[in-house]
């Protein structure tokens, strides 16, 4: 089976090439067809290859194959392999997999689009790359994914690019993702310049046994952290992931929440073994993250656009992330990866069932106004039962309550910074977990509880999806309850299967890092029962201000007024870049253009076109026609060659 | 001077495209009219051949050293084959407008190649000669294929006139090699008596590597003995410069190198300063007089002139112990390259040049192409790009190659010249391009493609395309054909 491991890459590129070149004529049915099957297909073999490697004994769980040189140049060799490890089994599992529920749930909510072929293909296409990136066996070939995602991702915002609004976020994703991939880029650049390979296994061998200068490895790692603050929307770079909200939601689940936002996540556990040869750059990730996740999720404490509230739960939720990479924890950081995309993509599709449902009834009653804001929303509970209680579960899930899947994966995150010296960056994860059940609640009551606050025209016409959405929701809340219990912990008398599972991808980082004293039992019981004490407070305080007394936050706000709107404009985090850096960079640019590009660089091209030219028709009235003038031009030739060698 | 009845494998292919000509050219004889048939019977034939050549490609030397299929021979042994396949398959279209003999034709195609297969397997200075006669004289025939027509006759007179003074030059040079070097024609042989001459080298064996390296520089075209190809490039029937473009270019380039790499590095330090001088001009000529173009043959024509001069990079590098395999394999790698982007720019050509009444070239023809014919213009955009070396064409790699080769044997400064015409020759590649494209369309060109000719476009767009993405394949390729040659590298045997 894992001879054909490119296979799994191989068939949504199959799938983006048939739906982009003959979309149009293989009718909608299939097209939606074909771009599910391809993703399906994709997802079983995903599903072999992952029991070929338990199969393995834990030490040999690697599986590479480097199918050609792909370019040879110099010292410097890319060969073109994939490597299937513990880490990418996974990564190739949650892509495929939630992949697979995502385009089916597209078929029913991209009904009647246009352009439905286009986003197929689009959509085959950002799973082909992301596919490449987590299982490439090199940093260019990862690159090559992290690219491609970042191309689709930009396409897929501006899916709908005849609303200007929507083609510029899709713009702004991709300018402050360049900014991070050239950190990225650099990094690869330091990477390469030190070890003199590019293959994952060749560096890490390398690290292993690291003696050289710690700096340059500090630069390294920050240089790709910067990469990952770009695709994983951290501070400073987060601000393009709220307005990537303008694509259609299926590809906010899927992109923006389960998958490519991860990459950063998964890029910084890939180069674990260089991570923790530089405990600053751990650090750094580590305060990134906690930071990011506090403040985006006071942020969503006040944000009335659905998808908004889960745009930055989604920025905190990747901070989550981090920090369980910054305080060595990989594999809690990939678990909070792997439960984060399932109850994520769960809250979008559900958000995306809710803005079809009221989408279409504004569309009965003959009004065109938002569809995405909570504030006239309410009691869709009765109306869309499905949705209504498996958004409950993923809240519920997200809020990290005992024993659905967010529980294990966030409060292994909050131990672990607990046990490896970080306290406060663990106390800070505390804070944020109380803000993130609290404003997730905030948004399941004012969405489906209460009474509907919409025009009473609208009410009728409000009903639950099709089969074909609803189905994916099912599938994905039943994963949201079960998907962390293969990490129940050995505090709770469990066997923390998963992360015994990666640490083959680990080892060598394990080996590496600095060893904490072993904490005691007790201290995690202590995390354990306060992490969900706090997740129990968040809701119920949540109950307390949207179903008891739904006076106190409008009071709140009208008290705090300046607080209220800073937090309404996030901030102003996007103001400042527009003053600080924006309009800095366009103002340089309009004066290069005008001075240096007009007048230095086109006046020497114009000048070097124009003499070349005249030199041209020169030199064309040599070529006479005449055989006995070129005979003669040779002879000319003849005697300056054979005179050049013998009298030299 | 033994025979080995074995020897005989080494010249399978060469025999193999003689008897498949003879069996095209008594097929006309027998049925005429039956112009597909001959088609079909040489491409599939010429496919037999490569199957051949693939079989006996690592035969090595035979005949006493006179001839050695090796890694390198088989290699454009394939490449000139294929070439001459895909010239007949283009040629289909073009044929039925005129008067020429089909089988004739094919057969006189297929001796050229012969020609062109002995050259690139020569390994002694009488085979060489034997094998640029027989592909020049065939080239010779092919360029006057059109009496009818002024351009045609005046080509192929030129041709002969001109090839037949610089044929004189080559002999003569040979004779001179063949007395100073004590009675020797086989190359390694050659090198050895040189190196045994060591200091004491006679001023006549200077003479006949002038002469031989002028033979050999009229041959790829290169500055200033690349007057004709111009002329003969235009005047010729245009599947006729298609193949004078690529084949003959690549085996005069084998040549070149198994001379001046293979016996002659020790006197580098006489015709080293004269290739660059030569490669320097050649490739600059060649662009600028490219510039001021108007008919897509001539452009094509002095684009294969720059293209020459990169080439002597390679022929250059060679002479340098360290690199002689990687300018080897960078050259291969520069040929497949070629040959794909000029087949296809020349079969987008006749193409185009077919639905104008009076089937000239005019550059003007292509303004708005992309509107009427998006696919037709999609891949001569490809092969145009490719050839001003942009990645992710082909030509891109193929330059990188024999670049980065002459870099490492030391000729910086002339890898800057050949950088700099580039950039130069990317104005009048992508000129096409922007007409096609951007610019609306005079008249309409109502394109009747057949199959035959829709598929060889596709086939080197996805193959330069596939080569850009992948370059590693070919060179895999390329480098272990450098590998298995029989070049090898008698100086360093001897010393």
């Amino acid at each position: 089976m894992s001879n054909y491991l490119y296979l799994i890459p191989l068939l949504p590129f199959v799938g983006f090439l048939i739906n982009g070149l003959w979309g149009k004529k293989l009718g909608d049915k299939a097209v939606g067809f074909i771009g599910s099957a391809v993703i399906g297909i994709a997802f079983l073999m995903s599903i072999a290859a992952f029991f070929e490697l338990l199969g393995h004994d834990a030490h040999h769980r690697i599986i590479e194959h480097s199918w050609f040189t792909w370019l040879a140049a110099g010292s410097l060799e890319i060969p073109f392999g994939l490597m299937l490890d513990p880490l990418s089994a996974v990564m190739i599992l949650v892509v495929t997999g939630v992949s697979f529920l995502i385009h089916i749930y597209s078929i029913g909510y991209m009904h009647g689009d246009e352009s439905y072929s286009r986003y197929f293909s689009y959509l085959n296409l950002f799973v082909f790359f992301m596919l490449l990136l987590v299982l490439g066996n090199s940093y260019p070939l990862m690159f090559i994914g992290w690219e491609g995602v970042g191309l689709c991702s930009y396409l897929l915002i501006g899916f709908w690019f005849t609303d200007n609004a929507k083609a510029t976020a899709g713009k702004k994703a991709f300018i402050v993702n360049r900014i991070g991939d050239f950190g990225f880029l650099i990094g690869v650049f330091l990477i390469f310049a030190t070890f003199g390979t590019l293959s994952f296994t060749g560096v890490s061998e390398q690290a292993q046994f690291w003696v050289g200068s710690t700096s340059v490895i500090f630069w390294m790692t920050l240089c790709l952290f910067i990469g990952a603050t770009g695709k994983s929307a951290q501070i400073p770079l987060y601000v393009w992931l709220p307005d990537a909200m303008a694509g259609p939601t299926p590809v906010s689940a899927l992109i923006h929440a389960a998958t490519m936002v991860t990459a950063g996540v998964y890029m910084v556990a890939r180069n674990s073994f260089l991570y923790v040869l530089a405990p600053g750059t751990l650090s750094i990730v580590a305060w990134v993250g906690v930071l990011t996740a506090l403040f985006a999720a006071t942020i969503a404490l006040v944000q009335n656009d659905i998808k908004k509230v889960l745009a930055y739960s989604t920025v905190s939720q990747l901070g989550y992330m981090f920090v369980g990479c910054g305080v060595g924890a990989f594999a809690a950081g990939i678990s909070h990866l792997m439960t984060h995309a399932f109850f994520k993509a769960l809250l979008f599709l559900g958000a995306g069932s809710v803005i079809h449902a009221v989408h279409h009834a504004h569309d009965h009653a003959g009004y065109h106004g938002d569809a995405q804001d909570i504030r006239y929303m309410g009691g869709l509970r009765k109306k869309m039962p499905t949705t209504y209680w498996t958004f409950a579960v993923a809240c519920l899930a997200i809020a990290g309550i005992f024993p659905l899947s967010g529980f294990f994966s966030k409060d292994e995150i909050i131990w672990q910074s607990f046990a490896n010296g970080k306290p406060a960056v663990g106390i800070i994860a505390m804070i944020a977990a109380l803000l993130t059940a609290f404003y997730m609640f905030r948004l399941l009551y004012m969405t489906f509880h209460g009474s509907w606050r919409g025009r009473r025209d609208q009410e009728d016409h409000l009903h639950e999806s099709p089969k074909v959405m609803t189905l994916p929701l099912s599938v994905l809340g039943i994963l949201s309850i079960i998907g962390g219990w293969i990490m129940w912990p050995k505090a709770l008398a469990g066997g923390a299967w998963f992360e015994h599972f990666l640490h083959p991808s680990f080892a060598v980082a394990a080996e590496l890092a600095e060893v904490h004293g072993h904490p005691s039992m007790a201290a995690e019981y202590l995390v354990i029962v306060l992490s969900l004490a706090i997740g129990v407070s968040g809701i119920l305080w949540a109950r307390a201000w949207y179903i008891k007394n739904p006076d106190i936050p409008r009071k709140l706000a009208e008290r705090y007024k300046f607080a209220h709107k800073t937090l309404l404009n996030k901030y102003w985090v996007d103001e400042a870049y527009d003053f600080m850096v924006i309009q800095t960079v366009i103002g340089m640019g309009d004066g290069f253009w005008k001075f240096f590009d007009v007048k230095i660089v086109d006046g020497i091209v114009n000048g070097t076109a124009q003499l070349l030219g005249w030199i041209s028709t020169i030199v064309r009235r040599i070529q006479t026609g005449l055989v006995g003038n070129y005979a003669l031009m040779m002879v000319f030739g003849i005697v300056l060659i054979v005179g050049y060698m013998v009298w030299r | 001077m033994t025979f080995n009845p074995t020897d005989i494998l080494a010249i399978i292919p060469e025999i193999g495209i003689l008897a498949l000509a003879m069996i095209v050219i008594l097929l006309e004889l027998l049925s005429p009219r039956q112009e597909k048939l001959f088609q079909w019977v040489a491409a599939f034939g010429l496919i037999a051949v490569i199957a051949l050549t693939v079989i006996f490609g690592n035969h090595g030397s035979a005949f006493s050293g006179m001839i050695a299929l090796d890694g390198f021979s088989a290699f454009l042994i394939i490449l000139i084959t294929a070439v001459t396949a895909a010239v007949i398959l283009m040629s289909g279209d073009y044929l039925r407008g005129t008067n020429i003999r089909h089988g004739e034709y094919y057969g006189m195609l297929m001796i050229a190649s012969c020609g062109m297969m002995i050259l690139v397997s020569a390994t002694d200075l009488v085979t060489v000669f034997l094998g640029i006669e027989t592909m020049s004289i065939s080239l010779y025939v092919l360029a006057g294929l059109r009496p009818e027509k002024a351009r045609s006759s005046e080509a192929a007179l030129k041709y002969f006139l001109l090839g037949a003074f610089a044929t004189g030059f080559l002999l003569y040079g040979m004779a001179l090699i063949y007395g100073a070097s004590g009675g020797k024609t086989n190359l390694a042989e050659i090198a050895s008596a040189i190196t045994r001459l060591d200091k004491a080298i006679p001023i006549h064996l200077y003479a006949g590597v002038g002469l031989i390296s002028i033979g050999l520089l009229f041959k790829v075209a290169a500055f200033p003995f690349h007057f004709w190809s111009p002329d003969v490039y235009q005047g010729s029937p245009t599947p006729v410069t298609a193949f004078m473009s690529v084949a003959p270019k690549a085996a005069a380039f084998a040549a070149f190198l198994r001379i001046f790499g293979g016996a002659l590095p020790d006197l580098g330090t006489v015709w080293i300063p004269v290739i660059w001088v030569v490669a320097a001009v050649t490739m600059t000529v060649g662009n600028i007089t490219a510039l001021a173009q108007k008919d897509i043959k001539r452009m094509l024509a002095y684009s294969s002139i720059s293209h020459a001069g990169y080439l002597l990079l390679a022929v250059l590098a060679s002479a340098t112990y360290e690199v002689n395999k990687e300018a080897m394999a960078g050259m291969m790698f520069y040929f497949v390259a070629y040959a794909l982007m000029n087949v296809g720019a020349f079969t987008v050509a006749i193409l185009i040049s077919r639905s104008r009444e009076k089937g000239d070239y005019q550059i003007d023809d292509y303004k708005g192409l992309a509107a009427e014919h998006p696919w037709i213009a999609a891949g001569m955009a490809i092969f145009l790009i490719s050839l001003s070396g942009i990645p992710p064409a082909i030509g891109f790699f193929g330059k990188l190659y024999v670049f980065s080769a002459a870099v490492k044997a030391g000729f910086v400064g002339l890898v800057v010249i050949a950088v700099l015409n580039s950039v130069v020759s990317v104005y009048y590649y992508l000129r096409i391009v922007v007409y096609m494209y951007m610019r609306p369309k005079e008249v309409s060109l109502s394109l009747k493609p057949s199959v035959v000719t829709l598929a060889l476009i596709a086939i080197c767009a996805v193959f330069i395309l596939l080569g850009g993405v992948l370059p590693g394949k070919v060179m895999n390729l390329a480098d272990q054909g450098a590998t298995q040659s029989g070049l090898e590298k008698p100086v360093a045997m001897i010393r």
